[in-house]
């Protein structure tokens, strides 16, 4: 089974030998004659209630209107479609004139007065059409059909995003529908140069999928890796951009996310000015940004638009709660079961005597505390908003009063604890690993101290620094370091003064035609 | 390949582990933490160890407002100290901890011969902190000074230790660390000086803390302790080696009769020099004094020309005398360079130090000496004119 896996894993990687049979589009002539079109449409949407079929006669000529319903807009097709078949029709007085083989011509050039029509010749691509919910006019005696884009269905409003809370900054967010989230990117960026890119992937939901990018400032190598790593994806199902992510990523089995993800048009359209590439997915309002670096999970939306003194601040708050989220539990093992002397006495005293009759080893207590607060936090997320005062008061009964009271946990734990969890919301890019890492230290340091805690710590930062997202070091501009890159790092230096893209992302060779990476690219894919 | 780096990595854990040195852990509720040491000789000829320990149910004790004692004290006896301090534990549940120990005190007896063979443990032990204060008790056992208790409700090793902190503003205290103890003993140009701890009463033994007093110091030859510097003396000494920070200095009024005048010190900076001519050796020392006039008894107004002149001309009078005196004392009496002129030859003149070395305590008795004293009176405080009745 394990083999069988790998093998994937390696395909996804290495992209060599695609095992399956791709590309199997069967190409089918649509019938000139209308009631074959009909029988292979009845047999098509066998059982599908939803699919609807209305015969009219215009003029002499014989048509079919096919569509499903529930993701057409009704009023298009009643005011644009067939009030102008049944009524205008006779009204102008065309129909004397039409008959099959020149319906076609009338019908698109004088009388429909639908906006997006086009051709299709081919009846599977209609069935394609019907499914999304466009609208297809099969004409008696031709061998084409004509497409109406009616797309139309009930889709959530644009809302402020739950996830990226802001103080001061746009509201809007992303919602489920395509179609409304490259119009909230349009809308900011309006140049010709901003390209979306379709690409349909899955095979059975047949999700739509957008690669947005700005020609000229993203990197063409970027750009031609993400569209050959999508293009690599065979699945049945792409629901969410999460599935997406694990499908592209450069190290699907590392710890850190190498895709970023983020619910509001500015903050992409943020990184499409950078340089980077956004993967736009129908059904959720998450889009995905590539190259995601390490430094983005401390940068927020929020610091371009507050001033510079309080971003740089705020920043350093950031990295600082990073680093106390993941060690303050550890240290606190490591200090007392190691590094008692490194510790003021008085501070000794007070650990020892609130450790005094806690019936647990520190590692114990830390573990208990750290695994309920995790319970705690899933429970809060997964439960239904009505009960989530009950949670509340039990949490803070239980972590807090009762444990200490009962002689449980010591109450400076509870403390460790507090702080951990404050500061683990700080960092929310990072909340999918903070508490593996915290785990990972807190067992170090249980067995070797400070020199486990510095140890363990050492393997992650290398691990770190040696990821790669999409050609662009993971830990850039920190390692390697990108000198002018750090403007926007650990301090924002004000908007007036980041004169030039960020380096790391849009690096060009001397005569600046092509795009430069750190390391040659394009000779590391061809390589893989 | 991927073998021989599995190797290499398993290697590179394993070696980790043993270059890690803290094997396994320690809870700290299986730590009894010591806050002072104390060591005596007992009637019988061994040694008696006496370890002060925090307790830490003190501060749950507080909260419900019983009134426990913050520190317990426990003694154990041994041939040596590292024995005295095994057997500690048939006494005392969970092992002793020395590392936060603020005081290691030696009673007389001990420190006056035996100071190196019971401070060797302290040294070789990789617990002890090499920044605890030693001290040597007058008069009295250290034992009892340990048993003492505190009436505020501290461990009273702690407050013994804050006030050795107090030199600060008051200069009569000698401090000596454990690892300067170890410096000086290791080196011939330098003798040790101790801070001592006694009774206010020799007569009786005391029973809470503010019995005892911190200040004066335990002079030493070589290994043998050789006299007693009384507070004064030791304020005189710590002029000479620079360890003044601050204190009171008390002179009589020089502008009016039968006063006197008390000057609070700001800094003091003084240097020592051994100044050397045809193999004959100059002790010199010059002090550099700022002070404020902190009190003034008498009436006499400070902003007239030349009033100042005279204060600063008496502490410079002063402070002369009592250099001259302890470096006197050290000389004849002692004979024993206290000080550390020999290290200052030492660094300065190998070859001459090479020749009065074997014998330089004696040498150093027959050593001229030449003070340099500066005051400057930095201010007279907030008033210039004292208040007086109008006449």
């Amino acid at each position: 089974m394990f083999d069988k896996l790998f093998r994937k894993l390696n395909y996804l990687k290495l992209g060599s030998s695609p095992t399956s049979s791709e590309n199997i589009t069967t190409q089918q002539e649509i019938s000139e004659s209308i009631d074959a079109v009909k029988n292979q449409l009845n047999a098509t949407f066998f059982d599908c209630s939803d699919f609807a079929i209305r015969e009219i006669e215009a003029g002499k000529v014989k048509m079919i209107l096919a569509f499903m319903d529930g993701i057409v807009k009704q009023d298009s097709i009643n005011a644009n479609i067939l009030k102008p078949l049944l009524t205008e029709l006779k009204l102008t007085g065309l129909d004397e004139k039409m008959d099959s083989k020149n319906a076609f011509e009338i019908l698109t050039k004088n009388l429909l007065s639908e906006s997006r029509i086009r051709t299709n010749y081919d009846f599977s691509q209609s069935i394609d059409a019907i499914l999304t919910g466009d609208t297809v006019l099969f004409i008696d005696g031709n061998n084409k059909a004509l497409q109406f884009d009616t797309k139309g269905f009930e889709s959530r409003g644009v809302t402020e995003p739950q996830t990226e809370a802001v103080v001061r900054g746009p509201r809007e967010g992303f919602t489920e529908t395509l179609r409304v989230n490259t119009a909230l990117l349009r809308r900011k960026i309006k140049t010709p140069d901003l390209k979306l890119e379709r690409i349909i992937v899955g095979r059975q939901t047949q999700t739509e999928i957008c690669i947005a990018y700005i020609k000229g400032i993203a990197n063409d190598d970027v750009i031609s890796t993400v569209k050959a790593r999508l293009e690599k994806i065979d699945t049945d199902a792409i629901l969410e951009s999460g599935y997406i992510e694990e499908f592209i990523e450069d190290s699907p089995l590392s710890l850190f996310p190498t895709i970023g993800n983020s619910e509001k048009p500015d903050i992409v359209a943020a990184k499409l000015l950078e340089g980077r590439v956004a993967i736009i997915c129908d059904g959720t309002p998450f889009v995905l940004t590539v190259p995601y670096l390490f430094i983005e999970s401390i940068q927020a939306s929020e610091d371009y638009y507050s001033r510079s003194f309080y971003s740089s601040f705020i920043r350093w708050i950031r990295v600082l709660a990073l680093f106390i989220t993941t060690l303050v539990p550890a240290l606190y093992v490591a200090i007392i079961c190691f590094h008692q002397d490194m510790i003021p006495s008085e501070l000794f005293i007070t650990i020892s005597a609130s450790r005094e009759g806690i019936p647990f080893s520190p590692l114990v207590e830390s573990l208990l505390m750290v695994i309920t607060f995790e319970l705690l936090r899933e429970a809060g997320v997964r439960m239904p908003k009505a009960v989530g005062d009950a949670v509340s008061i039990v949490g803070a009964l239980v972590l807090g009063q009762a444990s200490v009271e009962a002689g449980l946990v010591s109450n400076l734990m509870v403390i460790v604890i507090a702080i951990t969890a404050i500061t683990g919301f700080v960092i929310t890019p990072m909340a999918g690993i903070v508490p593996i890492i915290r785990i990972c230290l807190l067992l170090s340091a249980n067995i070797l101290g400070l020199m486990g805690i510095a140890l363990t710590f050492v393997a992650i930062y290398v691990h770190a620094c040696s990821l790669w997202s999409f050609g662009v070091p993971y830990m850039a501009p920190v390692s390697p370091l990108y000198g002018m890159d750090l403007k926007d790092a650990f301090i924002r230096v004000p908007v007036w003064a980041m004169l030039k893209r960020p380096k790391a992302l849009t690096e060009r060779n001397k005569d600046s035609s092509t795009f430069r990476m750190k390391v040659d690219f394009k000779k590391r894919i061809k390589n893989e | 390949m991927n073998k021989k780096k599995l190797l290499l990595f398993s290697t590179i854990g394993l070696l980790l582990l043993a270059l890690a040195g803290c094997w396994d852990n320690t809870d700290v509720i299986k730590l009894n933490m010591v806050a002072a040491v104390g060591i005596d000789k007992a009637d019988d000829g061994q040694i008696e160890l006496t370890i002060q320990m925090a307790n830490p149910a003190i501060l749950k004790a507080i909260e419900q407002g019983s009134m426990a004692e913050p520190s317990w004290t426990v003694s154990s006896k041994g041939y040596t100290v590292f024995e005295a301090v095994r057997n500690m534990l048939s006494t005392v549940d969970q092992k002793p901890y020395y590392s936060h120990m603020e005081l290691i005190i030696l009673s007389e007896e001990i420190a006056r011969d035996m100071i190196g063979d019971v401070l060797d443990l302290f040294e070789r032990d990789h617990e002890t902190r090499k920044q605890v204060t030693v001290l040597v008790a007058k008069d009295i056992s250290a034992k009892e000074i340990l048993e003492t208790k505190c009436p505020v409700g501290v461990i009273p090793a702690f407050h013994l230790s804050e006030i050795i902190n107090n030199r600060r503003a008051k200069s009569t205290i000698r401090e000596l660390a454990l690892m300067d103890l170890f410096k000086d003993r290791n080196s011939a140009g330098i003798n040790l000086v101790i801070g001592t701890i006694h009774t206010k009463n020799t007569h009786q033994i005391p029973s809470t803390i503010d019995d005892l007093l911190i200040e004066g110091g335990a002079a030493y030859r070589k290994d043998k302790l050789v006299g007693w510097l009384k507070p004064l003396e030791t304020r005189a000494y710590n002029f000479v080696i620079d360890e003044v920070q601050g204190g009171v200095i008390t002179i009589s009024n020089p502008l009016e009769k039968e006063k006197k005048l008390s000057l609070e010190i700001i800094r003091v900076k003084s240097k020592m020099n051994v100044a050397i001519k045809e193999d004959k050796g100059l002790l010199q020392i010059d002090i550099h004094i700022d002070g404020v006039i902190g009190l003034q008894e008498g009436t006499a107004d400070l902003t007239e020309e030349g009033k100042i002149d005279k204060i600063k001309a008496e502490i410079e009078k002063t402070i002369e005398e009592e250099v001259r005196d302890i470096v006197k004392l050290a000389q004849l009496e002692f004979k024993s360079d206290i000080f550390g002129f020999g290290e200052i030859i030492r660094r300065k003149n190998l070859s001459y130090w090479k020749k009065v070395k074997a014998d330089w305590n004696s040498e150093f008795t027959k050593m001229p000496l030449e003070i340099n004293v500066k005051s400057v009176v930095i201010r007279s405080g907030l008033i210039k004119n004292p208040n007086k009745p109008i006449r």
